[in-house]
């Protein structure tokens, strides 16, 4: 399910204190500075390789990575599947 | 000496904080990387405050534990004496777990530098590079000092070569920025207090047991001018950035800018308490004129420009290394997921482009006094801004407003976010 790799990927991979219990589909993972613009640049790798989409230059917005859900409605969008 | 090879992966002009971490990156992604210097580590290098964001980066490049090991000054905070409002900030109070750092740039630059080496890139010091051809493939001409003039093929290249600003100048896309018409000059002190984090003054002494914090200081001659005091190991960096209409008229005065300098340093009020018992290093002294520009473009076909090659603005903020690496970062990420799928090397060249032009106008905005951004512009900063951490909106208007500058910040803030 891409929801769930993606929150794996971010208790994985996040350089901020991440408390994993309280890490919902709406969390405001930018606000709560779980993705940073480093962190904007390997998930993309992530996302491309894993799930076979393409991230554009105008996709790295808050819109669209400011949380979980945003994320995966991304990949979804991408790959047709909505 | 290894001779320079005729082709490799990436080139990359200039090993500043930006061209040795690039280096780094690229070779921990197995590619083959020659970087050319100039001039010879250790090199004297301005830009001597860092906020402690840098640590991510320097994380990533896994060059922290040699950085850890020289054992720099830790440094607190910022502490500013601005139109008679004294203010002051730690970084501890914006969820930092490591200090910011007071570093010697000869010896930081060095480290940086020796890790690319020991990552294996193929380093070739008193290496000027003069001239790129961007293209499909890259074809850079230089001169070594042993072996004379050549070329090098690469799929790629990276301009760090910082206020040299090759490729910019080459392609003739970097714009003098008229908003921040500055010289700078700075020189060094011994003996100098300096000013600790809950805004008592400290003896030189302390520095390791009681941290310091940067001092800046406006000039009260003009509204954007301004004083930095920063205190190193064995020494005190102390500059000035002066109007370049003042720089003019001090130049022509008797002792020129050295008299000019000193005098400054013996007038701004918090400053000469500071330096009351340091002494000048005679020779010390250095300038840089009118350092202000933006690139129209940072990109070219196969060339990336990171660092002070893409840009400089005005450096209160101390974000000039840190940018520097994100940049590396950046670049780095843009050739790896190029060379890994050739049908997306446009649009990685797009992403770089469009996050380091969105970051360094970012940067512009805040550092102003006062700005009024046309209405796209002001919706890309705010958009920008939403890609920041609650943390790192507290940490930004707060440290803009020390200097007074939080008026940008407010206007560029969503509320929502911050
Ligand atoms: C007055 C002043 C104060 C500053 N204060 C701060 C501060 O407190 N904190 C902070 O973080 N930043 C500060 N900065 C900014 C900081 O110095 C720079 O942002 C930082 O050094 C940029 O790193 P870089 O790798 O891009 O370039 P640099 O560090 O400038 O490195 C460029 C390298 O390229 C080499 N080179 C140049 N041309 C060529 C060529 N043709 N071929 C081969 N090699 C070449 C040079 O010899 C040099 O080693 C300050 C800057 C100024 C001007």
């Amino acid at each position: 399910m891409i929801e769930e790799a993606i929150r794996d990927y971010i208790v994985r991979n996040s350089r901020a204190a991440l408390d994993s219990a309280s890490l919902t589909p709406d969390t405001d993972v930018i606000a709560e500075g779980l993705v940073d613009s480093l962190m904007l640049l390997q998930m993309t790798d992530f996302i491309e390789d894993h799930f076979g989409v393409e991230i554009l230059p105008d996709d790295l917005t808050f819109e669209n990575f400011g949380s979980i859900a945003k994320i995966t409605a991304l990949i979804e969008d991408r790959s047709g599947k909505v | 000496m290894s001779e320079v090879p005729k082709r490799c992966d990436v080139l990359i002009a200039g090993s500043g904080p930006g061209g040795s971490m690039a280096a780094t990156f690229l070779r921990q992604k197995g590619y083959d990387v020659v970087l050319m210097e100039r001039r010879r580590h250790p090199r004297p290098n301005v830009g001597e405050s860092l906020i402690p964001h840098f640590w991510t980066y320097t994380d990533a490049a896994g060059v922290t534990d040699r950085l850890v090991a020289e054992r720099f000054i830790a440094k607190a905070g910022a502490f500013a004496d601005w139109e008679g409002e004294r203010r002051h900030m730690a970084f501890r109070n914006y969820g930092f777990s490591r200090p910011a750092l007071h570093v010697e740039r000869d010896v930081f630059d060095h480290i940086l530098f020796n890790h690319a080496v020991g990552n294996g890139a193929q380093a070739f010091e008193d290496c000027t590079v003069q001239d790129v051809e961007p293209g499909e493939t890259v074809v850079t001409r230089y001169v070594h000092a042993e072996a004379g003039a050549g070329t090098i093929a690469s799929r790629f290249m990276i301009d760090a070569t910082g206020q040299q600003a090759l490729l910019g100048r080459h392609l003739d896309v970097r714009q003098a920025d008229d908003d921040f018409r500055f010289v700078a000059i700075w020189g060094y002190f011994e003996g100098s207090s300096y000013m600790a984090a809950d805004g008592t003054m400290q003896p030189p002494e302390n520095a390791r047991t009681i941290a310091p914090t940067t001092f800046v200081t406006g000039l009260p001659y003009s509204g954007a001018g301004w004083c930095w005091h920063i205190q190193l190991r064995e020494s005190t960096s102390v500059g000035l950035i002066v109007p370049t209409e003042r720089i003019r008229q001090a130049r022509s005065q008797p002792g020129g800018l050295e008299a000019f300098f000193l005098q400054q340093c013996a007038e701004l009020p918090q400053l000469s308490i500071l330096l009351q018992r340091a002494r000048f290093i005679p020779g010390s002294l250095n300038v840089i004129n009118n350092y202000s520009y933006t690139s129209a473009r940072m990109t070219a076909p196969g060339c990336f420009m990171i660092g002070d090659a893409s840009g400089f603005i005005d450096p209160i903020f101390s974000i000039g290394v840190t940018l520097a690496m994100y940049g590396a970062f950046t670049a780095a990420w843009a050739i790896d997921r190029s060379l890994r799928n050739a049908e997306r090397a446009e649009s990685s060249r797009a992403i770089f482009e469009q996050q380091i032009q969105t970051r360094m106008a970012v940067s512009r905005a805040l550092c102003r006094p006062a700005f009024r951004a046309p209405a796209y512009t002001e919706g890309r900063l705010k958009a920008a801004m939403r890609l920041y951490s609650t943390a790192e909106h507290g940490l930004i208007r707060d440290v803009t407003g020390l200097s007074g500058r939080s008026i940008n910040f407010e206007r560029m803030s969503d509320p929502a976010a911050a």
